[in-house]
């Protein structure tokens, strides 16, 4: 039997204290503290044997609550709300990207290097696959002006004269 | 390349090294074009042949796993998507209170996106925030600085804002008293990010002068840039976790790119100068700047890669060693060196005629030099010096032109800082460079 309903004791242990029980066979059964005794004890069982069962009863109840409310008492760890430590986001500006032509056929593939960890020879590289595959693709290479990081408007309107596509290498 | 796209309306595609994939994915947001479209090649490019960079170029793409070439043929020529021609404006938000929830699982929380410097902190709730507030007459909501990933402002990337109540979260989390706080609000208005992105893995440190260093007990003695001193750590704890979170957090392969990470920067030194060590005509590095005597400021450092010690300097050859010790820290490329000297070591250095600090700066910037052919085979030298030489800009551009071994005299900022116990005749030298920022104290009391 497992215990359904905690137990009420009313006036002393006796007739009107009402215990229930869960039988897996036939679900809750609630029956007086006395009509358990008498079917746990016999038909014959005393005042002092149903205020045994009672209290054996009770007792069995508290230890079941207590079994049943550890893991409860293990999580009822104090609980925080902190505040958020990181800055302020500023907000994007999405920006529409330049359409594509359907071919490289008779463009100018500008390959700029921003003169950064070797970027040129690998872009020389790049430039002889062009040649060789590309056949009707011209390619120019160029350096960008400045570090890395520095912006080069000649040479932008230069390629967007010339109608051009850029391969830029190599970022960092 | 945003910029060329939208502006110049030229298609184009950028080469990158796949270790950087997240940071580049990111920048691209950052500057409005998520869908930029990008090529990878494997790490790294510098120091390889051209047969090598040969075979990269008839290779994969090592993100995509396609071959190299064809797909830069694509993206120049495929056609736009609908995600690709969108315009618009949208705003990252985020939630002011986190939880509630327990200390061991919000510590998890901060620890996993990179909030903390992974080692405990103090929970920052209200109540501790309000706390420390209170040390301040500045409104919670005034902004106080902004930074991005780089060492200083404006940076190349995004700069995100901090609040008056951003610093004091981040300063109770690093466990800072109340009484610290202006201090540490004054090195929050410096704008200096110890926490910067850079694949050298370079931090920061700060230097206070003043009355505040009596008054919250700071270090110039033995131990001094070390962990030894309560006001210094915490200040510069609450310093590097603000320069992390900032910028949303101090994220490897995002916003934190150092290949190594630098032991300097775990909790950036913050200590203050042995005022009492200065020998007469050496001012403090606050008076040289231009403040008073008793004025309480603190001054930024940035570019700080690595620390070097030696012993006194001797007659017989103290000009060799100071050239090899203060030139030999750190490739020519780097103009900056900030030398610590203890107040037992000053002696030597005025004997030699520096009877200022600035005459021994001068000293070491006519004197601490490299010969030109190898300051022009530094990969850092070509990376940064190379294209402004050749585009004229001095003094590079005259270099350029020099005799192989001509004497390049690289360094461009050189300061003196007198701090330490004494307990030895040593001294130091590091690569940290001034900020140009100094910060009065008391303007944010």
């Amino acid at each position: 039997m497992r215990r359904a309903a905690g137990i009420g004791l009313h006036d002393g242990v006796g007739a009107d204290v009402r215990v229930g029980f869960q039988l897996p066979w036939k679900g809750s059964v609630h029956m007086t503290l006395t009509t358990l005794a008498r079917l746990a004890l016999g038909r014959t069982a005393s005042a002092r044997g149903i205020a045994c069962l009672g209290l054996a009863l009770v007792l069995a109840s508290a230890a079941a609550s207590a079994q049943q409310s550890a893991p409860a008492r293990a999580s009822d760890k104090p609980l925080f709300t902190v505040l958020n430590p990181t800055g302020i986001a500023p907000p994007i500006d999405l920006k529409p990207m330049a359409e594509r032509p359907a071919s490289l056929d008779g463009k100018t593939v500008y390959l700029v290097d921003i003169t950064f960890n070797g970027g040129d020879l690998l872009l020389r590289q790049m430039q002889q696959w062009m040649a060789a595959n590309l056949p009707d693709v011209k390619t120019e290479f160029r350096v960008k002006k400045g570090g890395y990081g520095t912006d080069d408007p000649e040479l932008w309107r230069e390629i967007q004269a010339a109608g051009g596509l850029m391969v830029m290498a190599i970022g960092h | 390349m945003a910029e060329l796209e939208s502006n110049y309306k030229v298609p184009a595609v950028g080469i990158i090294i796949d270790a950087l994939h997240d940071l580049v994915r990111d920048k691209a947001v950052e500057d409005g074009m998520p869908a930029l479209r990008l090529a990878f090649t494997p790490t790294p490019v510098g120091g390889k042949t051209p047969v090598e960079l040969a075979a990269y170029v008839a290779g994969d793409d090592p993100v995509s796993k396609r071959p190299l070439m064809p797909e830069i043929v694509g993206h120049l020529t495929r056609p736009l998507s609908d995600e690709e021609r969108k315009t618009g404006q949208f705003t990252r938000t985020r939630k002011r209170l986190i939880g509630p929830d327990t200390a061991e699982n919000l510590q998890q929380y901060f620890d996993d996106r990179f909030w903390t410097d992974q080692l405990p902190i103090v929970l920052p709730t209200e109540e501790r925030v309000a706390e420390m507030l209170r040390h301040t007459r500045h409104r919670p909501d005034e902004i106080v600085g902004q930074i991005g990933v780089c060492p200083w402002v404006p940076c190349s990337r995004e700069e995100w804002q901090y609040t008056v109540e951003t610093v004091a979260i981040n300063a109770v989390m690093a466990g800072a008293k109340p009484e610290y706080f202006p201090a540490i609000l004054a090195l929050a208005a410096a704008q200096t990010n110890p926490r910067a992105s850079s694949t050298s893995s370079m931090t920061a440190m700060a230097l206070f002068n003043g009355p505040i260093v009596t008054e919250l007990n700071m270090n110039s003695g033995t131990g001094a840039l070390g962990p030894y001193n309560n006001a210094g750590a915490l200040v510069g704890r609450s310093w590097a976790l603000l320069g992390g979170n900032a910028i949303g957090g101090s994220v490897p392969g995002h916003t934190y790119m150092g290949v190594q990470g630098n032991p300097m920067g775990f909790i950036p030194a913050v200590f203050a100068e042995n005022v009492t060590g200065l020998p007469k005509g050496w001012n403090p590095f606050h008076v040289q700047k231009g403040f008073k005597p008793d004025d309480s400021v603190v001054s930024t450092f940035y570019g700080c890669q690595s620390q070097n010690t030696m012993m006194v300097l001797r007659d017989e050859d103290w000009q060799w060693v100071l050239q090899r010790f203060i030139g030999g820290l750190g490739p020519p490329n780097r103009g900056s060196k900030l030398l610590l000297i203890d107040p037992a070591v000053t002696g030597p250095f005025l004997r030699y005629g520096f009877d200022t600090k600035e005459k021994l700066i001068e000293w070491v910037k006519q004197n601490v030099t490299t010969p030109k052919y190898h300051y022009w085979l530094d990969q850092e030298v070509i990376n940064y010096k190379l294209a402004p030489a050749r585009a004229g800009q001095e003094p590079y551009a005259t270099w350029l032109k020099l005799p192989d071994d001509a004497p390049i005299p690289f360094l461009s900022d050189v300061n003196v800082v007198v701090v330490g116990g004494s307990g030895n005749i040593r001294w130091s030298v590091n690569e940290c460079g001034y900020s140009n920022r100094s910060v009065r104290v008391d303007e944010w009391r």
